[in-house]
């Protein structure tokens, strides 16, 4: 059985989560659906348009993602473009959700993603699945959802896509294209068919003053990285995608401004994939990425799964906090910011979805103490102190 | 996901409904004619497996609405002892003479499940009451042409037929046959070619 921590109850403070949210900060949602994902991407305001887009990351459950849509659209955070009736056509979308994904045909993946393009479909732009033809209900309600929509674009990626929204840029990190192509055959496994993403904000690199243009490498990046369900077979392959590339401060290097280093992996946050199964995660793969917050949608121990699974769980707080010379415990997972969608407080009040508006490379955590099946209340936002 | 805002079966279907799906199983060895089926069946599928347990996604038997898409009502999930549903499989493809009848239950695997009741508030010591029929195939079939058909324009007979015209001027530059043995390295057919 897994280890649960409780978070402190003083830690978690009452405030005003819509007021917080400023004009260039992009806000992450990991909604709490139990052992399944659901998550929305708030882009930063266009300062062009003055408007905001969303990216929407999987909906393992019916209401959850269209609720916060409507929330968000509610407080100003998104257009308020006006809804087709359920009987109507579809109408040239406004673009204000640029992107869905799909990032694999399980049905917590996916339970509700027919009724995210259906009542959104004024709104999405282009979709993306990984191609990975799975034959439950959900998976084929989704895909005639797709061929009704005569606007939808419509895409396969695989690994080392990029896509450039407003100021973010999303790279897909799997499946790599040898996994893909063994598809057909189920050579490869449905959870290694999962579309991981790497989000960086801001995509900026080029300031300009008049005519004048300067290349910039940002030191405030935020990044994350959202594993999907990929296993260890994916992640073998990602890790050889997306080297760690050593510096070289030789003549030859500098001369053509080249070698300059970086690990191609390193994020300031993490979204465990699998819902911390046993197969989800590996040491490796979490020293590489150094994040700084550890995200986990699971249940706690219940469910179908039993998720997340004490063995990763270990992995995760031995790569964050390595004690296995010393032999002395680990810290507590809150203190090691790893979070899960399943969290307590120590009054035993579930802690439910986390939001995580970022900027300048910092990270403010809120918990909103909703359970699996309940609307996300932005009134009853807490705060981590 | 249980049960979400979706009908009950049993509602009343609109007048000109089109058909339940009936698809095609094949049976001792041969290539089988579309199955009829309908209410009191279920639509089942594997779509996870976990150490001892196989969930599965179930849904009320579906039908082709007007464009050809399968139509499913009340979808839910399922969690089963592996054992025991890969015994039950196991027989009841042999007892319907379907192929590889002892093959291991894989993710996407589908079933029909022919019951009064839904599957799951059958389960009497870990086993389905009520026929079960392996459809992985024809479920595979529809899935793939699900993908093509929302993503790939798709085409009339007349079309499809008129797209293998070939054109009236002789080929010069004929496809070898299919199956022929490629001269690659390493290939044992090939090394083991008499010398000329």
């Amino acid at each position: 059985m897994p280890v649960m921590h409780k978070i402190p109850a003083g830690r978690l403070v009452a405030g005003d989560f819509i007021g917080s949210i400023h004009p260039h900060h992009m806000v992450y949602f990991l909604c709490n659906v139990g052992d399944g994902d659901a998550q929305l991407l708030l882009l930063p305001e266009d300062p062009r348009t003055h408007g905001r887009q969303a990216i929407i990351i999987d909906a393992g459950r019916v209401d959850k993602i269209p609720w916060l849509v409507a929330d968000l659209v509610s407080r100003h955070l998104l257009p308020d473009t006006p809804a087709p009736h359920d009987d109507e056509d579809y109408p040239v979308p406004d673009g204000s959700i640029p992107l869905v994904v799909a990032t694999h045909p399980h049905a917590d993946h996916i339970g509700g993603m027919r009724e995210v393009l259906r009542e959104l479909r004024h709104r999405i732009t282009e979709f993306w699945d990984p191609g990975y033809y799975h034959p439950i209900a959900s998976y084929l309600d989704m895909m005639a959802e797709v061929e009704d929509n005569p606007h939808l674009l419509y895409a396969q990626p695989t690994s080392g896509c990029r896509k450039w929204i407003g100021d973010v840029v999303l790279t897909v990190m799997s499946p790599a294209i040898q996994l893909k192509n063994r598809f057909d055959t189920y050579g490869t496994g449905i959870n290694d068919s999962s579309i991981s993403l790497h989000v960086a904000y801001p995509a900026a690199r080029v300031v300009e003053r008049g005519a004048e243009r300067e290349l910039i490498d940002d030191p405030t990046t935020m990044t994350l990285v959202l594993g999907a369900d990929a296993q260890t077979l994916s992640w073998s392959y990602l890790l050889t995608d997306f080297p760690e590339l050593p510096r070289s401060d030789t003549a030859a290097a500098r001369a053509i401004k080249a070698a300059t280093g970086g690990d191609l992996l390193r994020s300031d946050v993490m979204k465990i994939s699998h819902h911390c199964s046993k197969r989800g995660v590996n040491l490796e793969l979490m020293e590489r990425i150094e994040p700084r917050v550890t995200l986990v949608s699971s249940t706690a121990g219940g469910g179908k799964h039993r998720f997340p699974h004490d063995v990763s769980q270990e992995i995760i707080r031995e790569a964050l906090d390595p004690v296995a010379k010393s032999g002395r415990e680990h810290k507590k997972d809150w203190e090691l910011r790893i979070f899960y969608t399943s969290d307590r407080d120590d009054n035993d009040a579930a802690l439910g979805s986390i939001a995580l508006v970022m900027c300048a490379s910092r990270i403010v955590l809120w918990r909103f103490g909703d359970d699996s099946s309940d609307r996300l209340q932005f009134e009853n936002a807490r705060r981590l102190s | 996901m249980k049960g979400q805002n979706r009908a009950e079966p049993g509602s009343k279907e609109p007048a000109g409904r089109p058909a339940f799906w009936s698809p095609r199983v094949d049976r001792d060895g041969k290539r089988g004619a579309a199955t009829r089926m309908g209410r009191g069946f279920w639509y089942a599928v594997v779509d996870d497996i976990a150490e001892d347990t196989a969930v599965l996604q179930i849904a009320g038997w579906p039908h082709r609405d007007r464009r050809g898409h399968l139509r499913f009502d009340t979808i839910y999930e399922q969690p089963y002892p592996l054992d025991a549903l890969q015994s039950a499989l196991n027989r009841e493809r042999a007892r319907n003479s379907q192929p590889a009848a002892d093959r291991p239950l894989r993710t996407g695997d589908a079933f029909s499940i022919q019951s009064k009741h839904r599957p799951g508030e059958e389960v009497v010591g870990s086993r389905f009451e009520g026929s079960i029929l392996d459809i992985t195939a024809a479920a595979r079939e529809q899935a793939k042409i699900a993908m093509y058909g929302a993503v790939a324009r798709k085409l009339s007979r007349a079309e499809a037929r008129s797209k293998r015209q070939r054109p009236d001027e002789p080929d010069l530059f004929p496809r070898p046959a299919r199956g022929r043995e490629r001269p690659t390295p390493g290939n044992p057919a090939e090394i083991a070619k008499p010398e000329v």
